[in-house]
């Protein structure tokens, strides 16, 4: 009698803890459906474009036609929009270079690609704005792009480049030499058709976390509570013994990739800010008769911040300051 | 094992589960499951101060059916101080120890006499300890002051000590509400359990988006005080009351929450001091498990209130002092609790420290009236200023700090420290002072919508802001987990 009665109450309070449980997931779920509406009606989410192609050169690059906002920060705090030109680059530009107009290519990674920045805002339309006298700017950026990258572009659209009147190369000597020539990145390109990145790019609440670092507890869970200190040991330890042990072999790199793909000194100028860039190659660049752009010194008497708050890229000022010392040099070498 | 940590939200479903599933049948398996779920919560931290909860529960259960033995009183206050001793000396060896030490070198120092401390110790400071043997004590002051008869269920009194949703931070309980919930079969409630969820929310929104949000600028403006202006310093001290607010009455909801998910009630802690018309109010709702226990076993024990005034100023200022010490070894917590006092004694001198006990401001409409506004103001003024001792590294500090306010008032615009946008944080803190005054009459429920769109909006908004104001790179650990 007491057992049919402890366990009628069991069952009894069995059902009511499963229509809690229930209930909660089914809460869980509706919030997490409204978050996602959110999160898209408020456009928290970043839409950088995730379809990229590889071209008949090897050329990494975006598809074209792309458009879409590119955001920063847990509230937006950075918001910009792309879009992606006809020849795979972030750009309000076709490239269409002309054998009887000023023309100005400008070459490099994520920082002359530009999605931090409204495409019309970008350092090569600051350059025209400096300029104001019709010269076009053409922005041949992508995340990643190394100097071999750069280079094989240089040589691959050689028709290109040699209507092109200005180039110039934008480098970060710790990264951009580390290899001598390129290897096509087949398995980003393939992403696409992965089962996870048709997730990501449905559900914008799981892209929203990702970006905020909501999924790093999940892998500091996973990996250990380690997880984030050996990631910033690594970092700082490797970026300190580049600037010692590395320099001779990058340097290296940068020559046989000069073999490789051949160098005009007369049109193409480096970009870079000279404090983070190794005296040794600043000296072989003087020593060659390489030309460069120093845009760090201005950097530096910058009273201002020169970059964003999130992701270390150059702000608005910052790429204010970038487009006048090239657009001076185009100045000063007008005719020349 | 912390509550905003994924460990926990994971925790939370297995126990959970167990408790009332596999483990529903007995009462005796449901406590040992929370037992062994507050040890491994605890352990989690760090197992070996474990051995310093399992002594602590050892000999307050021993002490206390030792006074219940006794009938005579000296042999009860004998064993009486047993605990006190015990409880007193874990505290005074791991968190005051070398506090007296550096005192009392600092003192010969000021007469001339410079000697080296070579007897401070290296020792961590066990999360929780001044939580535990607070409520261990209260145990053995129940049975002495015959208000509680003592358990012979170990088990259930070890549960009781140790029950992981209130053990490092409280609320501090007595024997006479938690215990015997935990001796009792407990059963599931669909709607206790549904206020629990809801605690747990509006617990981890105050402490993510409130305190946590407000910590850096708080830590900028304290670090670098002496480079900004009067007006930065008002305003970080300012966010200091958000942020330790937040950063508490978030872990008591959550707390309290968890607690209801298990079918306990857990008492108050915080009842909206935010909106106190006198400090003695503030007393009456700010860490009530802490100050109600000052009451019972250090005020009342002195004479209280119905000795001369004189006596009662002296109680006055002994609590306060204590309970200023109970929250670290550093002078600037001692200074905390003098001004305190010294806040406190002119509404006790008045008659005025009881008038606001049991209604709240606007207790007959929704708007308080302006005298409410200016006595809420004042009183958030001085708790606010107080708060400055509170935070400083150094009594040094804490002075330099004010003389900084108080000599050279000047006006700054203050940017964070990470370049956001300040007037989010405004924003966000109207927001929450405006939606803790419409919830102040209870601070057990909320998001108390009738509808349930508005109310499934309101939980909707809440987990957005969690996100919206989340930062990974911070550091989330709770304040008073340093007490």
């Amino acid at each position: 009698m007491m057992m049919a009665l402890i366990g009628r109450l069991y069952i009894f309070n069995f059902k009511i803890v499963k229509r809690f449980v229930l209930n909660t997931c089914l809460y869980i779920f509706l919030i997490l459906l409204c978050l996602e509406g959110l999160v898209r009606l408020f456009h928290l989410y970043n839409d950088v474009p995730l379809h990229l192609y590889i071209d008949e050169y090897d050329i990494q690059k975006t598809v074209p036609g792309q458009t879409g906002f590119s955001v920063t920060g847990n509230r937006r705090q950075n918001f910009a929009e792309f879009r992606i030109n006809n020849f795979g680059y972030n750009s309000y530009r076709e490239f269409i270079p002309t054998a009887n107009e000023v023309e100005i290519a400008l070459i490099g990674d994520s920082f002359i690609e530009g999605f931090n920045q409204h495409f019309y805002d970008s350092t090569g339309k600051k350059v025209e704005n400096y300029l104001n006298d019709g010269t076009k700017v053409f922005e041949y950026g992508r995340g990643g792009y190394d100097m071999a990258d750069q280079f094989h572009i240089i040589k691959s659209y050689k028709d290109q480049f040699d209507l092109i009147d200005y180039v110039f190369i934008y480098m970060k000597f710790e990264n951009d030499l580390k290899r001598t020539e390129i290897k096509p990145d087949h398995r980003l390109v393939n992403l696409k058709h992965s089962f996870k990145f048709k997730i990501k790019r449905q559900i914008r609440l799981l892209k929203y976390a990702n970006a905020i670092g909501l999924f790093d507890a999940f892998r500091r869970f996973w990996y250990g509570s380690n997880f984030n200190e050996e990631t910033f040991d690594t970092f700082i330890s490797s970026s300190d013994s580049i600037s010692d042990k590395f320099d001779a072999e990058y340097l290296d790199n940068f020559k046989t990739l000069v073999k490789t793909y051949g160098f005009n000194k007369e049109k193409n100028v480096f970009l870079f800010d000279k404090r983070k860039t190794s005296p040794l190659f600043v000296e072989h660049c003087e020593k060659m008769g390489y030309k460069y752009l120093d845009f760090g010194a201005v950097f530096e008497k910058s009273s201002r911040p020169t970059d964003l708050i999130y992701d270390r890229h150059w702000n608005n000022h910052g790429r204010e300051i970038v487009a006048s010392v090239i657009a001076d040099y185009v100045k000063n070498n007008a005719g020349k | 094992m912390v509550f905003n940590s994924l460990e926990f939200f994971v925790f939370l479903p297995i126990v959970f589960f167990l408790y009332w599933i596999v483990f529903k049948k007995s009462l005796k398996s449901q406590n040992w499951l929370l037992l062994f779920a507050s040890y491994l919560f605890y352990g989690w931290w760090d197992w070996r101060f474990l051995s310093l909860i399992l002594l602590s529960t050892l000999v307050d259960y021993f002490v206390g059916l030792k006074i219940h033995a006794n009938e005579k009183k000296s042999a009860r206050k004998a064993w009486l101080w047993v605990t006190v001793i015990f409880n007193v000396g874990l505290l005074g060896f791991f968190k005051y120890f070398n506090f007296f030490v550096d005192s009392w070198v600092d003192m010969f120092a000021m007469f001339g006499y410079n000697m080296h401390s070579t007897w401070t110790l290296r020792v961590i400071l066990p999360i929780g300890i001044s939580f535990y043997t607070f409520q261990t004590m209260s145990y053995s002051f129940d049975i002495y002051y015959k208000k509680l008869t003592p358990t012979r269920d170990f088990l259930s009194f070890a549960a009781f000590v140790s029950f992981f949703p209130q053990l490092v931070a409280g609320p501090i309980e007595r024997a006479s509400n938690l215990l015997s919930q935990i001796t009792h079969k407990r059963t599931f409630s669909y709607d206790q359990s549904v206020s629990g969820l809801k605690l747990i929310l509006w617990g981890l929104f105050k402490k993510v988006v409130i305190a946590d949000s407000l910590g850096p600028m708080v830590d900028d403006i304290f670090a670098n005080y002496a480079d900004y202006p009067a007006s930065t310093l008002i305003l970080g001290v300012t966010m200091f009351s958000f942020q330790v607010y937040g950063d508490f009455s978030g872990y008591s909801d959550i707390a309290i929450g968890t607690a209801k998910l298990f079918g306990i009630e857990l008492m108050s802690n915080f009842k909206f001091p935010n909106f106190s018309r006198n400090v003695a109010e503030y007393w009456q709702r700010w860490h009530v498990s802490l100050s109600t226990w000052f009451r019972h076993y250090v005020y009342i024990p002195l004479g209280g209130s119905r000795v001369s005034k004189l006596k009662s100023v002296r109680n006055i200022i002994i609590i306060f002092l204590v309970s200023g010490f109970w929250h670290g070894a550093n002078w600037t917590f001692i200074f905390w609790g003098a001004f305190h006092a010294l806040a406190f004694i002119p509404v006790f001198l008045l008659g005025r420290n009881t008038i606001y006990k049991n209604n709240v401001v606007g207790e007959h409409s929704f708007f308080p009236s302006l005298k409410e506004i200016g006595q809420v103001i004042l009183t958030f003024g001085i708790v606010t200023f107080s708060r400055i001792f509170f935070r400083s590294e150094s009594i040094t500090d804490a002075f330099a700090f004010i003389k900084r306010i108080v000599s050279d008032f000047s006006y700054e615009v203050y940017y964070h420290p990470m370049g956001y946008r300040m007037i989010d944080y405004y924003i966000l803190i109207a927001v929450f002072v405006i939606y803790e005054y419409r919830m102040r009459k209870d601070e057990r429920v909320p998001f108390k919508f009738k509808s349930k769109v508005v109310r499934f909006i309101a939980y909707a908004i809440v987990v957005l802001l969690m996100m919206l104001f989340y930062d990974d790179g911070i550091d989330r650990s709770f304040i008073y987990f340093q007490f």
